[in-house]
């Protein structure tokens, strides 16, 4: 007898080993009647039998401050019009995560799942199948628009906020001049279609202004600030700088402000007011944008429960606590939530949006 | 550890995340309903991480480590998405994903062997290395050639991975349980001199482990690949972990010269059932905790852990004859 190893298939110990499976599986079919009784005796809170609309809500990651004040907004929805919302999600960025996620609620046969995707592509499968079983999906934050979803809610006018950053920035930088790009992935779809609207508007509008390089930043406040300040340090003729997502606005201004350039490279983009608060007050730059997060939170789960009680989503409809809704000039399954709001040194104290 | 206490902690992780999950059960046929839809998803979700699992184990018998899986698994797939998808997939993609993933496993060896560096440096350098070289081949783009290659998607369903996985572990397990080859790596694992001096080819068999190793990362890609139709350079964050963390739940020893790659199949099913159970259970953890059940993962997966290496070392001492020295000779065949 080798005394190697667990000894399964193949020696002495099989029979003892045999014995205590078959324990192993009468204990845990004695569990699973506990279970089951249990379970069954307590149908009121049920999640795919009962009367109540169960929503499942995905966002890109979580624990961050962003997706913790849409978990707010929709919360409060949830409260109000007397849903269960489940919020989850995983904690990197990661797109099979994700889908893992949609796979485990798809089972559990919630009512509805909204989804941020990290990678719109690989979502297709997982949002065919829940819809296979009636599912409705929608995205929010982040488009897969080849997915199949019923809707998606966007934050802003993709087109108006990727002009209105262009035009801010060409203002600051009296319209000549070498400009740079700092980007959370090339993949993310929102960032990337407001970017490819502000370069778009930079080449008809602008044609003394010259795109000189895309940093791309990976989410993260400490890799954006690294990024840029390699940025400034190769490109000693830099006069602004866009930047597409909350954490490469604080990256980019922390920079600035090491290398002693505020002032003379412009700073825009969309941030959080709670990060951006004391460089907008230190002067490092002047303005930035963002839409209220927790608004988003709450109209995505209002929108999905009306879509889940069969209603049709139609333009100027009115949301409760919401502007009348206004679709997307392109694409008409997808919603605008408002546009952004401008944020300087005078109005950051008027805003609270949590975050 | 003794074989029995797994499957018994396998079957009351499931019942406890049965228990707790936001799934009610009218009937018998709901109660089987819903096992049928859990297994479909767990297994392909599993797939990747049994699959390594098995190398893995390999590794470890030899003492060794190999850090670098998930990085080879997610490099072979982004070299693979890089080719159109259709029939033609089958010529060129596939045999070269699985020349790559053998190159990357044969480089490993040839660091461990050859050049004498210890598994877990040479590994996590080698890590860091094909995670880079994912994001060179693909830059920050995503791909997704894989919905489009006819009968790619049988990978993704529960068939393909249960036979993928089965074939797997059933030839290639008991081929391995009887071999002389696994006993010349239990030795080698113990005592890598005196392997050396009774007669066993030390360098030709670590090449082989982590060769081995690096070529089960193609089916694990194939898998991957074909249940989530896309891939880029971030993907899979932290898999090497979790199948480190399967070997060592299934009873296999870090230090060598102990292990069984089917007690590997239950660390990995135990680490899938706890993901997919605490993804099912945030509903009631809203209701019942006063924080967000998710934050518990890493929490119960340390916990497992040490309770899987607790009951090991426990095992060892209860055991009349224990194998301190594994030149306990294996019988010769």
């Amino acid at each position: 007898m080798s005394n190697f190893g667990i000894r399964w298939p193949g020696d002495s110990f099989i029979n003892r080993g045999l014995a205590a499976s078959v324990l192993a599986l009468l204990v845990a079919a004695g569990l699973f009647g506990i279970v089951g009784c249990g379970s069954s005796g307590n149908s009121s809170s049920s999640g795919n039998g009962g009367d109540e609309i169960v929503i499942a809500m995905l966002p890109k990651l979580v624990n961050i401050d962003y997706f913790d004040a849409c978990q707010r907004g929709a919360e409060r929805a949830a409260e109000d019009l007397g849903i269960r919302l489940i919020y989850d999600g995983p904690s990197e960025p990661s797109g099979s995560e994700q889908n893992k996620f949609i796979e485990t609620w798809t089972r559990q046969g919630v009512d509805a799942i909204c989804i941020a995707p990290n990678q719109p592509k690989t979502i297709k499968r997982f949002v065919e199948k829940a819809k296979e079983r009636g599912i409705k999906v929608l995205t929010w934050d982040s488009d897969a628009a080849d997915s199949g979803r019923d809707l998606m809610v966007n934050q802003v006018d993709d087109k108006l906020l990727g002009e209105t950053l262009i035009d801010d920035i060409a203002r600051q930088m009296n319209e000549e001049g070498e400009w740079a790009i700092a980007i959370a992935s090339l993949e993310a779809t929102n960032l990337n279609t407001w970017r490819r609207y502000a370069e778009e508007r930079a080449l008809s509008h602008y044609p003394k202004m010259k795109l000189v390089e895309t940093v791309v930043t990976k989410e993260d406040e400490s890799v954006a600030r690294e990024q840029i300040e390699l940025l400034l340090n190769k490109e000693p003729n830099l006069k602004g700088i866009i930047a597409f997502d909350s954490n490469s606005v604080p990256g980019a201004a922390e920079a600035l402000k090491r290398t002693g350039r505020a002032g003379e490279v412009a700073l825009t983009g969309n941030s959080t007011p709670g990060r951006m608060r004391p460089y907008i007050k230190e002067g490092v730059l002047e303005s930035f944008y963002l839409w209220d997060p927790r608004a988003l939170g709450n109209l995505t789960i209002r929108l999905a429960v009306k879509i889940v009680n069969g209603e049709e989503i139609a333009p100027a409809m009115p949301i409760e606590g919401h502007r009348d809704l206004v679709f997307s000039e392109n694409d008409s399954t997808m919603v605008i939530l408002s546009d952004p709001v401008r944020f300087t040194k005078e109005n950051i104290d008027e805003y609270d949006f949590g975050i | 550890m003794r074989p029995y206490l797994l499957p018994i902690l396998l079957l009351a992780e499931i019942a406890l995340f049965t228990a707790i999950s936001d799934v009610q059960f009218g009937s018998v046929a709901d109660f089987v309903d819903y096992f049928r839809y859990y297994l479909m998803d767990l297994v392909p979700q599993a797939a990747p991480v049994l699959i390594l699992s098995f190398g893995m184990t390999v590794v470890m018998l030899t003492a060794g480590i190999d850090l670098s899986v998930g990085s080879m698994v997610v490099l072979v797939a982004c070299v693979m998405s890089q080719f159109e998808g259709d029939q033609q997939f089958w010529m060129t993609a596939i045999p070269i994903g699985i020349g790559l993933a053998f190159t990357l496993g044969f480089v490993n060896g040839s660091l461990v062997a050859w050049l004498d560096v210890p598994p877990i440096i040479a590994t996590l350098g080698t890590m860091m290395f094909y995670r880079g070289a994912c994001s060179i081949v693909m830059g920050d783009r995503e791909n997704d050639p894989f919905y489009d290659v006819p009968g790619y998607e049988w990978f993704a369903g529960t068939v393909g991975t249960v036979v993928v996985v089965g074939i797997l572990f059933a030839l290639g397990g008991s081929w391995l349980q009887w071999s002389r080859w696994r006993r010349e790596l239990l030795m080698l694992g113990g005592n890598r001199v005196a392997a050396r001096y009774a007669g066993i080819p030390v360098t030709k068999r670590l090449l082989q482990v982590y060769s081995l190793m690096g070529l089960l990362t193609f089916p694990a890609a194939l898998c991957f690949t074909a249940h989530d139709g896309a891939v880029n350079a971030g993907s899979l964050p932290g898999l090497e972990l979790k199948v480190i963390v399967a070997v060592v739940l299934g009873g296999t020893q870090v230090e060598g010269g102990k292990g069984s790659v089917f007690g590997s199949v239950i660390g990995a099913l135990l680490i899938a059932v706890l993901d997919e159970g605490l993804r099912g259970a945030s509903g009631w953890g809203d209701r019942n905790l006063p924080f967000e059940i998710s934050h518990l993962r890493f929490v119960l997966l340390g916990g497992l852990l040490l309770l899987g290496v607790w009951l090991n070392s426990h095992a060892d001492k209860s055991r009349p004859l224990n194998p301190a020295s594994p030149t306990a000779t294996p019988k010769p065949t």
